[in-house]
């Protein structure tokens, strides 16, 4: 129990700070999922699975861009939450092990939902976001500028406790749920859902190809793809 | 030789119009100033977007010449009314504004109406331009490179496109507030022309490495499944192409992966692995 505890405060600790990174506007884009399920895999003793879980998620909305102020999912929480996911349903049972498939297919579903529920909160902070900026006026009317920088800047503790809270809460409730499903379906159906690594990245493939449908630009993407075909006839 | 150097980067003007700001008016230092670009956007609002994030950047840089200015209430109250400028040059702006600011504060004959005009029109101005080549260009080309590695399990493609992303990146934030500050309202048509001259090729090269993934995942396919991995994964990548005309990338990824997902379930009882 002690060691759950320590290892959801791990990953709620990975959210926090990346939720910084994303909704704080620093982006450095640490916070990208291929990025963001590398650090939670590393400080829960599996990068490679992190790393696995984050990529997957990322490939599947590679060509994923945002138009004319349309809202993308708030995909580093989901990194996050994915990877956790990933490897720590595993260890929760000793059966999931057979289910690779589809604890992984579990982890990015549970991943895309907390990215869909995080832009939900994103919309709700912005609608509300503005109450700061009239506390702020009535602090710089008084000549107290460095309040009004004050209440800007508390609003990153506030990004950083929803990261913190909704990756730790995610994992937490979400882990013994996935391994739940892992151990009964372990051995039966869900068994060739462990090639859905090699299928789900053609989603993001699409999406660049929709991407790349202008004249030059396509000639590009076909050029790429020919090359690589060229090489391998090359090679035999 | 180190105003050549100067000129070396993202950004070149040389034949640009310069309005120093007074001495004594350079950015107050990383510690002051330069750090609070990063946090610009953390209560970005609805209605009034980056307001406050640009005065938490606007009253540091002005420091002691706050005390000059015959309207500094007003002219704080004005900096915390609807500004946005997007993520990736909104330090421009900000660093223009300043050295408005400043050089009203040294006496300069500047109405504040003009203030307001220019630090409109670049916002607008900017945003567009840096939104398109970050969010259309820089990020999925850097993406792509990283996922093209992450398919063979290798790490080195975050570490590339963090490289790729994060020098654009700090040459917008944080060397384009210093543009700013130097150049003033110098800043015109000229210089916003010149930005990210090099969009042209990354737009090449973007396209060709989303054709080396796509390429790519077909070996794959074809290596771990033959044929009807391989129709899967083009039906799948045709589906959210065509997807994603009408549904949202969530829907689409959605969609397509449980169609995926019932593929493989169902290929299991009719031709079992």
């Amino acid at each position: 129990m002690t060691l759950f505890t320590g290892t959801i405060l791990s990953v709620s600790l990975v959210g926090g700070a990346l939720s910084l990174d994303h909704r704080a506007g620093v982006r450095l884009l640490v916070s990208q999922p291929i990025c963001g399920g590398l650090l939670a895999g590393l400080v829960l003793g599996d990068w490679r699975g992190g790393f696995f879980a984050g990529a997957i998620l990322q490939m599947m909305f590679l060509g994923a861009i945002p138009v004319r102020g349309a809202p993308l999912p708030d995909l580093p929480l989901g990194g996050v939450i994915a990877s956790a996911l990933y490897i720590l349903a595993p260890r929760a049972t000793d059966g999931a092990a057979d289910a690779k498939g589809l604890v992984l297919a579990c982890s990015l579903a549970a991943g895309i939902a907390a990215a869909v529920a995080g832009r939900s909160a994103v919309r709700f902070w912005e609608r509300r976001a503005d109450a700061f900026v009239e506390a702020a006026r009535r602090h710089v009317e008084k000549g107290r500028w460095w309040a009004a920088s004050a209440i800007h800047f508390s609003t990153l503790i506030l990004h950083f406790a929803f990261g913190f809270v909704a990756a730790g809460a995610a994992t937490a409730s979400l882990v013994p749920l996935v391994a739940a499903a892992a151990g009964t379906a372990a051995g039966s159906w869900c068994e060739p859902l462990r090639s859905l690594d090699v299928l789900l990245p053609f989603i993001g493939a699409g999406a660049l190809l929709a991407a790349n449908v202008a004249r030059t630009r396509i000639f590009w993407f076909f050029a790429g793809f020919a090359c690589v075909v060229l090489v391998l006839l090359f090679r035999g | 030789m180190a105003q050549d150097a100067r000129e070396q980067g993202v950004w070149i003007e040389d034949d640009e119009r310069r309005r120093r700001a007074p001495s004594g008016s350079r950015p107050r230092g990383p510690a002051a100033v330069l750090w609070r670009l990063l946090f610009m956007h953390s209560s970005r609002g609805e209605r009034l977007m980056d307001a406050l994030g640009f005065f938490s950047v606007f009253a540091p840089a002005l420091g002691k010449g706050r005390g000059r200015l015959p309207d500094a209430r007003e002219t704080a109250l004005r900096h915390l009314g609807y500004f946005n400028g997007g993520v990736y040059l909104a330090p421009i702006v900000a660093g223009v504004v300043v050295n408005l600011e400043k050089r009203r504060a040294a006496g300069e004959d500047i109405p504040p109406a003009e203030v307001e005009r220019i630090k409109a029109t670049l916002s607008s101005v900017l945003a567009a331009r840096a939104n398109r080549f970050f969010d259309a260009l820089v990020i999925p080309f850097g993406l792509t490179i990283a996922a093209i590695f992450a398919i063979y399990g290798s790490y080195i493609g975050p570490v590339i496109f963090l490289a790729l992303y994060n020098f654009y990146h700090f040459q917008s934030r944080i060397g384009g507030y210093g543009r700013g500050v130097e150049l003033g309202e110098g800043i015109g048509g000229a210089f916003v022309s010149r930005l990210f001259r090099e969009a042209r090729a990354l737009e090449g090269l973007a396209s060709f490495a989303a054709g080396v993934f796509a390429a790519l995942l077909f070996v794959r396919a074809a290596d771990a499944g033959g044929v009807p991995f391989v129709a899967a994964g083009a039906a799948a990548a045709a589906a959210a192409a065509v997807l994603g005309r009408r549904l949202s990338a969530t829907a689409v990824a959605c969609v397509t992966a449980a169609a995926l997902a019932a593929f493989l379930a169902v290929r299991s009882f009719v031709a079992p692995v």
